[in-house]
């Protein structure tokens, strides 16, 4: 099995924030209290918390912008603090996707600048900004000035931005912050196709909806400390969220439907269960059970065969990653 | 090092092509004040006592008021390049109000990317000065005046560069110590003390001891100095403070050099790199 992408060990960092008139009064905010996670090699990992969590601090540290206090991370088996050289040539970061541009500039010009500190050639760095711009989109605003750019063109720049290294591991912080629908919809699909490519993609987001599209593990932080890190299924059977099931069947009588129920009852712990009347002759049974989805299906599926009840409509609705996050960060 | 002159020369030559009009607006003050100094007391006065005035103060052999003139516009020219120069707003600016310095950060150290914005000096230089042969054209005749611009240009582009390091110095060292990033407040103070005490209008002599030993830690005294002696006398003989000059120059890249080392490490060390109000 190949090492990880990332591993993030036992990561401690505090701020000491200095306030009154001369600075002299201060505080310490500790912003991670040591966590720990992996990300695997082309995964895209989700980095989920709500503000103030340490999502940020996690990954400038990851980009060698910030130290740790204490403990250690690793990108591709280099660690931040001791090989931050080789690091930043592993890495691209996108921390704020309006910012990190020249406005005078254009968006090429502002690419080229990018391509050229890289170590590029003047030739290269033409060819390499064309790709990207070609790649995010933006190849018919390449020469429009970064001021007259909207946010969404911003956040595919800052991508663009990133792509000229074409890094092996992409850090990026809420890149659809602030973006109408069809520039987000516009860069998760990016962030996918980058993934297709092999890329190890760690994200930060508040969006579930979004997240649950693209990421196929997440870490919870809550207060600087890891709260859960695994996919988002396995979360969900390890914490029992409750799924709603439900039966659409037909039947002549309201009380031809209780046996059902009072059978699926008896063979899967039920939180709570009713059943509901939706047209003529046809009931819906809504059931709450804890559990994971194949147990559920298995046993729901038995008894409806064993009782040979017409059956309309059978769905299983899992709980959604907003759910998820919801129980993890309460 | 290389490619981050490059990028820093790409990118700073694209931005003047842009922000050319500021930059004009920079040039056209200092003519200002060259016309004023030599004709606000012609006004009142007359200009042969003028000449005689300039004679006395600043022991230059001048001939005539557009002799006069020419030079104080290239004395004049000197505010120009200390303000470009000292301008520890631009670096600051790309930090604070752009923030691309942690972007930079990825690909160079903060004192390779430092020492790297003196590639544009030279070009700096010429942009701030061009404007000297065609103002001094009507004044001295085209060969005087082309002349002399060649034999000023060497100064300009040495004066151009010390200056940005050490406005640089300034400006790492106001980050360094305060751990602040408004180092908008107190490079707006430094421009005037440094401009009153250059040496430019008011001779040296003539200043407040405190604000006299404050203008020989700048470099503008010197350059003030070897542009008189060169421009006038024509001329650098051993009494030419170029030793001097050299040294502090050379203090000046060291300090630059290690400060901008100690401002990476405590902007990554707070984490103000990016969260400049933490």
């Amino acid at each position: 099995m190949m090492d990880p992408a990332i591993v993030v060990d036992k990561v401690v960092k505090r701020y000491v924030v200095k306030s009154g008139v001369f600075r002299r009064r201060t505080s310490v905010v500790e912003a991670l209290k040591g966590i720990s996670f992996t990300v695997d090699r082309g995964e895209v990992h989700a980095l989920l918390g709500p503000n103030g969590a340490g999502k940020t601090t996690t990954v400038k540290i990851l980009a060698t912008l910030l130290l740790p206090d204490s403990g250690d991370a690793y990108i591709l088996g280099h660690s931040v603090t001791k090989e931050a050289d080789t690091v930043r040539k592993l890495v691209g970061v996108v921390l704020d996707v309006s910012r990190g541009f020249y406005p005078y500039l254009t968006g090429y010009e502002n690419l080229m600048f990018y391509a050229l500190l890289r170590g590029l050639s003047r030739r290269e760095a033409k060819a390499r900004v064309r790709e990207v711009l070609e790649l995010v989109g933006l190849r018919d605003a390449a020469n429009r000035s970064y001021l007259s750019y909207s946010m969404g063109m911003r956040a595919r720049l800052s991508i663009a931005k990133v792509l000229i290294d074409d890094p092996e591991v992409l850090l990026l912080d809420e890149p659809t912050l602030g973006l109408d629908v069809h520039s987000a919809r516009f860069v998760r699909s990016l962030i996918l196709d980058l993934a297709k490519r092999g890329k190890t993609i760690l994200v930060t987001g508040h969006n579930m909806f979004e997240i649950e599209q693209i990421a196929s593990k997440i870490t919870v932080i809550n207060r600087g400390q890891v709260v859960a890190s695994d996919s988002p299924q396995s979360l969900r059977e390890k914490i029992g969220l409750v799924h709603r099931v439900e039966i659409n069947v037909h039947a002549l009588e309201r009380s031809d439907v209780e046996p059902l129920l009072t059978a699926i009852s008896s063979r899967l712990k039920l939180e709570k269960s009713s059943v509901e009347t939706i047209a003529e002759n046809q009931y819906r049974i809504v059931l709450y059970v804890a559990g994971s989805r194949e147990y559920i299906s298995s046993n729901v599926f038995d008894v409806l065969r064993t009782y040979g009840i017409k059956v309309l409509d059978v769905k299983i609705i899992e709980p959604t990653l907003e759910d998820l996050y919801l129980a993890l960060v309460r | 090092m290389w490619s981050v002159v490059m990028a820093v020369l790409y990118r700073d030559t694209r931005v003047l092509k842009r922000r050319m009009y500021a930059m004009i607006s920079l040039y056209i003050i200092p003519i200002i004040f060259s016309l004023a100094i030599v004709y606000a007391p012609a006004a009142v006065t007359s200009p042969s006592q003028v000449l005689q005035r300039f004679r006395l103060l600043t022991n230059l052999p001048i001939e005539n008021l557009s002799e006069l003139l020419a030079l104080m516009l290239y004395f004049s020219s000197i505010i120009s390049i200390t303000a470009i120069g000292t301008s520890t707003a631009y670096w600051v600016a790309e930090d604070d109000v752009h923030e691309v310095l942690y972007s930079v950060l990825k690909y160079t150290t903060l004192s390779r990317y430092v020492l790297a914005e003196l590639a544009v000096a030279p070009l700096q230089a010429v942009i701030s000065t061009i404007y000297l042969v065609p103002a001094t054209i009507p004044l001295i005749g085209v060969v005087k005046s082309v002349i002399m611009y060649l034999t000023y240009l060497p100064i300009a582009v040495v004066a151009m560069s010390v200056l940005m390091i050490y406005g640089y110095t300034i400006g790492l060292l106001i980050v360094r110590l305060l751990r602040t990033s408004e180092v908008w407040i107190v490079s707006n103070w430094l421009l005037p003390l440094i401009l009153l005490a250059s040496g430019i209008y008011i001779p040296l002599s003539l200043i407040p001891a405190v604000l006299r030993y404050f203008a020989y830690t700048t470099p503008v005294p010197y350059i003030m100095e070897i542009a008189k002696l060169v421009l006038v006398f024509r001329s650098l003989s051993t009494q030419v403070p170029i030793v001097l000059f050299t040294f502090i120059a050379t203090i000046y890249v060291i300090a630059t050099t290690y400060l901008a080392r100690s401002c990476e490490y405590v902007l990554k060390r707070e984490g103000i790199l990016c969260l400049r109000r933490m």
